[in-house]
């Protein structure tokens, strides 16, 4: 035995089979882990032509559906890594989740490929050390690809020049000797109130013998209405050109609402309170109206002019002596109504409107261009804001409801009251009560000092009228109320009014009257149109694409690009 | 007799006797895996090469709706350190039933991919008895459209 241990002999095989297994090993390990760094280079060349080939089919903010996930599954096959063969998963992923710059982006897709490994050469570590856990990776790699996205609008101008957008069957009203003659369309089917649901009632009422309007040309659908019982064709339905020629039902369609083309549109008021009206236009100015009634010419330089409310004087914008010219620059003028400021007789609740009797008026709004008949500009003449208080009904002679006081006279002037300012609101009437300020002595109303609300009527308190007080007690004290139409924007009376560009009225009710209402390269949007003269539309001024234009945007998605 | 039994019994220059006994077969082994290795890298650019071909075929026809032969090509020995040549097949094509393939489609139906093969003569000194190969390729596929 001790000869054994001491013969030195076979030394070498021994230690040469010692070292020969460790070298073994090791080259075992570095070719099994250069192969499995060789396979994820191939992956990651096989991902990302996947996953571009795959965003191929990606629609735009997705999802990937079957169509998307077969051409990754395919492409990945054809690059030598096909699904579910020898162990490798294609996942096809959108949004991607690896960490990417794309991750979480809809417009990305993510492949991510993945092989289980077999250990070949590292089993001989399992031999040499087998309580070690040893065990080959999941070998995988993930491409990234994003498709790009552009949108594309077209538009096509509309024809109609006239636009009303109550759901109600007298939207345009033709009363009297009245002619509405428009060349370009008119669309009464319901606007912004048909949206919102109910009947289609948007349709055009004639009452008079004579009554009728003019519209569009033969080829034109020109008339456009909601409601499928519609006076037209008929003998109040004519075309503007031919001149004399009936209307066909060719020339009328039914539309589910021709949205308010500007309901976007908005303009940004200087803050602060009005002033008055001196007879000198300034650009810019806010004024409390515009009170043109005097003999004279009155030109406004181009630029935007802001009226707040109405004053004791006029509504808005007034126009009232048969001796006034009103002319703008030719680069344009705008006018923005708008409510009054405060808490006055003309304050928040009272929204400035346009009342023209009588003049002889040519106005401009910016970029219309008359004789050409094209809009290169804002094209807007006269803006309504859009909170104004809003017409509710019609009445066969014309007449706007709600209605508002306007006038406030003592009738009896009562007893018991607390002495000083007192503010009363008038009890009776169906809408929002209106409320004025007086003077209380001895206990009595001794004086009105200003409406503070003129309230918004469909039915009127019978006069004398009885109110409630702020303060106090007191009894007795009646009044008598002059009410008006609060929703009226006339445009009336004798002399010409040639316009240029946009009349925007979205909430109330434009009454055209006389024999030169309106008339030139105009158009109306209003909620209501009562028409009882013989205004003249033609196209081409408005903003934008016109009104029953029609605008879309297309989403167009643009070649992938690999996440680098 | 004496001599040879002398001779037999002497053990001076038996390492060196064994060393040229074991030498052939240690040198075969190097050269195994000097070859092995040679090739394996030369595969793996070839693979690499092909990828990239795919990226230029593919990054080109994106931009300008078409790709030429000769461009990949020019490309790829740009940026590539060893002489490959790929070859590219446009085809119109759709994806097949069990989504493993992308089989010829009437244009434009489908989609259009491009098919890069890349092929390389190995560069390392082979001996007709080799098991390696003489010629390595890679193919990749993309679609461009």
């Amino acid at each position: 035995m001790s000869k054994m241990f001491r013969c030195s002999a076979g030394s070498v095989a021994v230690s040469t089979a010692l070292v020969m297994s460790v070298l073994f090993g090791s080259i075992g390990v570095g070719v099994e882990v250069s192969h499995w760094y060789q396979l994820r280079r191939s992956m990651q060349g096989a991902a990302d032509t996947a996953a571009v080939s795959a965003a191929w089919a990606l629609p735009a903010g997705g999802p990937c559906g079957a169509t998307c996930i077969n051409q990754a599954k395919a492409v990945a096959a054809m690059n030598g890594w096909q699904d579910g063969v020898n162990g490798v998963s294609v996942d096809v992923i959108s949004p991607p989740v690896s960490p990417s710059r794309f991750a979480g982006n809809a417009n990305a897709v993510e492949v991510k490929i993945t092989q289980q490994q077999s250990l070949m050469f590292g089993r001989i570590l399992t031999v040499v050390a087998p309580n070690a856990t040893i065990a080959a990776p999941n070998v995988g790699a993930f491409g990234v690809a994003l498709i790009g996205t552009t949108t594309a609008t077209t538009s096509t101008n509309g024809t109609d020049c006239v636009l009303t957008l109550a759901n109600a069957a007298n939207a345009i009203l033709v009363r009297g000797n009245g002619d509405l003659r428009a060349n370009c369309g008119i669309a009464a089917d319901g606007g912004i109130d048909q949206n919102v649901g109910g009947t289609p009632l948007g349709s055009i009422t004639f009452s008079g013998a004579n009554s009728i309007i003019h519209v569009g040309t033969a080829a034109q659908k020109g008339l456009v209405v909601a409601a499928s019982s519609t006076p037209c064709p008929g003998s109040h339905c004519d075309l503007f050109t031919p001149a004399n020629t009936a209307m066909t039902g060719a020339n009328i369609s039914l539309s589910t609402a021709t949205p308010d083309p500007y309901s976007g549109l908005s303009f940004t008021i200087p803050s602060g309170d009005c002033v008055a009206w001196t007879g000198v236009p300034v650009v810019g100015t806010v004024y409390c109206s515009i009170n043109l009634n005097g003999a004279g010419t009155t030109n406004f330089p181009a630029g935007t002019y802001y009226i707040r409310g109405g004053d004791a004087n006029c509504v808005g914008f007034c126009v009232s002596s048969n001796q006034s010219t009103v002319t703008s620059d030719t680069a344009g003028v705008t006018f923005v109504l708008t409510n009054g400021v405060g808490t006055g007789r003309f304050g928040a609740n009272t929204y400035a409107r346009v009342n023209i009797t009588s003049g002889k008026i040519t106005l401009n709004a910016p970029g219309a261009d008359a004789a050409a008949g094209t809009c290169t500009g804002s094209c807007v003449l006269f803006f309504q804001d859009r909170h104004a208080t809003e017409t509710t009904s019609l009445d066969s002679s014309g007449t706007p409801s709600p209605f508002g006081v306007s006038a406030v006279a003592i009738s009896a002037a009562g007893s018991g009251y607390t002495n000083g300012t007192r503010t009363f609101t008038v009890v009776g009437g169906t809408g929002t009560a209106a409320t004025f300020t007086a003077t209380v002595a001895g206990g009595a109303v001794t004086a009105i000092l200003s409406i503070t609300n003129p309230g918004a009527y469909t039915v009127v308190p019978g006069n004398p009228v009885s109110v409630t007080v702020d303060t106090g007690g007191g009894t007795g004290a009646r009044f008598n109320l002059t009410t008006t139409p609060i929703t009226l924007n006339s445009f009336a009376g004798n002399g010409t009014r040639t316009m240029a560009g946009l009349l925007y009225f979205s909430k109330q009710t434009v009454s055209l009257q006389g024999n030169g209402a309106i008339r030139g390269c105009t158009g109306i949007v209003s909620k209501y149109l009562d028409v009882a003269g013989t205004p003249e539309f033609s196209n081409g001024c408005l903003p934008g694409t016109g009104i029953g234009g029609t605008t879309t945007t297309t989403t167009i998605t643009t070649p992938p690009t690999l996440s680098e | 007799m004496r001599l040879l039994n002398r001779l037999l019994r002497r053990t001076d220059g038996a390492v060196a006797l064994e060393m040229g006994l074991v030498m052939p077969m240690l040198a075969l082994m190097l050269y195994g895996i000097h070859d092995f290795g040679t090739v394996y890298v030369e595969a793996l650019q070839v693979e690499h090469a092909t990828q990239t071909a795919a990226t230029y075929a593919y990054k080109q026809f994106v931009a300008s709706g078409s790709v030429t032969q000769s461009d990949i090509q020019t490309a790829v020995t740009a940026s590539e350190p060893i002489p490959v040549t790929v070859a590219a097949t446009q085809f119109c094509g759709a994806v097949n039933a069990g989504a493993t393939s992308v089989t010829s489609a009437a244009c434009p139906g489908g989609g259009t991919y491009i098919t890069l093969s890349g092929s390389m003569s190995a560069l390392s000194t082979h001996h007709p008895w080799s098991v390696f190969p003489t010629t390595l390729t890679a193919s990749v596929t993309v679609r461009v459209k």
